[in-house]
């Protein structure tokens, strides 16, 4: 036999194994290739909250009324998440003094039944900017004289939390490409407890681009008003709409925040 | 240029043309991290620097040191852990790289780096660029991104950056091995680096035997054709085996009895067969194809469209494969041989084997570790696969060989 043949023999028996290994690992290389795509393509699953709320936050009147050092107990608060005072801050300029979940203050069983007033909500949210555990100074504050205080400590040194307002403030997705943004200011009154003054409440609509509009968003069963339609620039793949908000939304004056229903209406 | 020179001039360019395909084989599986959104911890960590600069009025270095040496007590007092390097570049990433579209080109750019960072390694063992390049077309083809808990995806790159540290110290005591009269610096370094790994994570202590294993091997390869220090291999070896001791009894001695309260996902201790059965469920986790089982599972082709992404990547990496075998009939210039294969083999199975063994002694984790779940560890077990696989590819390859060379010498004789 030639060497040329006795070479070509070894090629194509080495070729037909190895091919043959290429094979087998074939299967599993493609299966771990869309696995990835998809667990990479399901991690955009809060993308379009995350657009909503950034929305929301870009209507500077929207939150016209509240100012720094005001606080939000808001049942959407997540420090975990977007939905935080920091990110707040980034996006409206307002620096809140805290933003806390109603069941960071108040019990569980309280927030249960309906028939328990809501106890006193600033000397709560003060005790709270109190017992939060004071940060060290980790560097000489003497070298670095102007740097700013730290705004937990502020509040707790000024008790600022007793005498600046609280603001109820809720971010819902209420439906298909449909999320509802709930501010009003809180008030205490031995008789009711803790509530939302409802001729402060206002209410803002965010629909995206592929969300329908002919329906309107209601608040206990109030209608947003018909309104000129925002329409903003959106980086994302959505844009989004904008209904306007309205005050004195409400007949009842003083609302149970546990009591607060929502949802689409016809207008 | 004579006929030798010849056929080394084309293998070297072929070599390189093949590193290249390698790389972009890399970059083309490595697309779902670019495209990803936050995961895991990342949403809470990706908050800080908003947070911080609401606490603190503004976001500067002063600031940021705050942050991070304020979490760093808190571990350490509350848990007894130290893995203070992790919360530096962790708070530093996301500072950094606050746009999400830019973390994301960060952790792409770190994971890229972790591979090359290894094959950069074994380049060094083994002197051939093939392998060297075949491991990252290995490491393409098994890596897999997890639904919970995905070191490649979350995390701000803690795991590749511990893996960097890692491999970093072993090519600096190659370097450092080979002076005759080596810098005291450059010691100091490896140490430094070895002991800033052990402080990024914990599952760099478990490496040391896969480290020590590799300098070892490095040793028997080339002690007889290269000069290699032995006074400073010794060195190396006791630092890197001191300060591993001296850390592991410091954390479990001192700090973790004396911590305010070590929560139950921290508290340590093995169990016989609880342990056992978490550490092979563990261990399993870095078999391509375990994620959710879905080795067993048919692919629905139907379901990607003929340009899908996808699909190009899978063809992009059956080319590669295929041109790895046949690329491999082009000898490069290296000392390919069945003791080099060997030491690799065992710096594999080192690393392989190791990281099952942080999930195996925590108690919390026993009942719920099911065939397919997986903790972030099993980056190490990738790592350790894809040079186990290029191991035994090369032993089999060698095998083949040897097998036709006698076919031959048997042919001529008739």
């Amino acid at each position: 036999m030639s060497k040329r043949y006795l070479i070509i023999v070894q090629i194509v028996s080495l070729l037909v194994v190895l091919i043959f290994l290429t094979g087998i690992f074939f299967k599993e290389i493609i299966s771990i290739q869309f696995n990835n795509q998809g667990i990479s393509d399901g991690s955009h699953a809060r993308d379009e909250s995350v657009s909503a709320w950034n929305a929301i936050l870009s209507q500077r009147d929207f939150f016209e009324e509240v100012e720094s050092l005001d606080s939000f107990i808001s049942p959407s608060n997540e420090d975990a998440y977007e939905r935080n005072s920091g990110d707040f801050f980034e996006k409206t300029g307002i620096r809140l003094g805290l933003s806390l979940r109603p069941v960071d203050l108040w019990s569980i069983d309280c927030l249960d039944d309906s028939k328990c007033p809501l106890p006193e909500f600033k000397t709560l949210l003060q005790d709270v900017a109190d017992s939060r555990i004071k940060r060290r100074v980790y560097f000489p504050r003497s070298l670095f004289l102007n740097n700013p205080k730290d705004w937990i400590d502020y509040q707790s040194e000024n008790k600022t939390l007793l005498t600046s307002d609280t603001w109820y403030f809720n971010f819902v997705p209420i439906g298909a490409g449909v999320h509802l943004a709930i501010l009003g200011l809180l008030q205490y009154d031995d008789s009711t407890g803790t509530v939302v003054d409802g001729n402060t409440l206002k209410g803002m609509a965010i629909y995206a681009n592929y969300a329908d509009t002919s329906k309107s968003v209601q608040i206990n069963n109030v209608c947003l008003p018909q309104s000129q339609i925002i329409e903003l620039e959106s980086k994302s793949l959505q844009g989004w709409k904008i209904r306007q908000w309205s005050k004195e939304l409400l007949t009842s004056d003083l609302l149970d925040m546990r009591k607060l229903e929502w949802g689409f209406c016809d207008q | 240029m004579n006929l030798i020179s010849r056929v080394h001039s084309r293998n070297n360019k072929l070599s390189i043309a093949y590193l290249i395909l390698s790389i972009t084989s890399l970059y083309l599986v490595f697309q779902p991290i670019l495209n990803s959104s936050y995961v895991g911890d990342d949403w809470p960590n990706s908050q800080t620097p908003d947070l911080n600069r609401w606490r603190f009025g503004e976001k500067n270095l002063i600031n940021l040191w705050s942050e991070i040496a304020f979490w760093n007590e808190q571990w350490f007092r509350g848990q007894g852990r130290i893995y203070s390097v992790q919360f530096i570049e962790n708070r530093l990433i996301f500072y950094i790289f606050e746009d999400p579209k830019l973390y994301k080109i960060f952790q792409f750019s770190i994971n890229l780096f972790a591979v090359l960072v290894c094959a950069f390694l074994i380049y060094k063992i083994t002197k051939s660029l093939n392998i060297s390049s075949l491991f990252i077309v290995m490491f393409a083809a098994v890596f897999q991104i997890r639904p919970d808990f995905d070191p490649h995806l979350a995390f701000g790159g803690m795991l590749p950056s511990m893996m960097i540290k890692i491999f970093l110290t072993i090519i600096l005591t190659i370097y450092y091995l080979e002076r005759k009269k080596p810098r005291k610096f450059i010691g100091f370094l490896i140490i430094f680096v070895w002991v800033s790994a052990m402080f990024t994570y914990e599952y760099s202590w478990l490496c040391l035997p896969a480290v020590t294993a590799i300098i070892v091997g490095y040793n028997y390869l080339n002690s007889s054709v290269l000069f290699i220090n032995k006074t400073s291999l010794k060195q190396i070896l006791i630092g890197l085996i001191s300060s591993t001791i001296l850390i592991a009894l410091s954390v479990f001695g001192i700090f973790k009895p004396r911590a305010a309260g070590v929560s139950e996902v921290y508290n340590f201790r093995f169990a016989f067969p609880e342990s056992l059965t978490t550490y092979v469920k563990q261990t399993y986790a870095a078999v391509p194809g375990s994620v959710d089982n879905i080795m067993f599972t048919p692919v629905e082709f139907n379901n990607y469209p003929i340009f899908n992404r996808s699909i190009f990547v899978i063809g992009m990496l059956f080319i590669l494969l295929f041109s790895v075998f046949l690329e491999t009939f082009i000898q490069d210039n290296d000392r390919r041989n069945i003791k080099t294969l060997t030491v690799l083999l065992i710096f594999g199975f080192l690393l392989f084997t190791s990281f099952g063994l942080i999930i195996a002694g925590q108690p919390v984790w026993w009942g719920k570790f099911t065939f397919g779940s997986s903790y972030l560890g099993v980056y190490v077990g990738e790592f350790g696969l894809a040079i186990i696989l290029i191991s035994l590819y090369g032993m089999a390859f060698l095998g083949l060989k040897y097998l036709m060379k006698k076919l031959q010498i048997k042919m001529n004789k008739i």
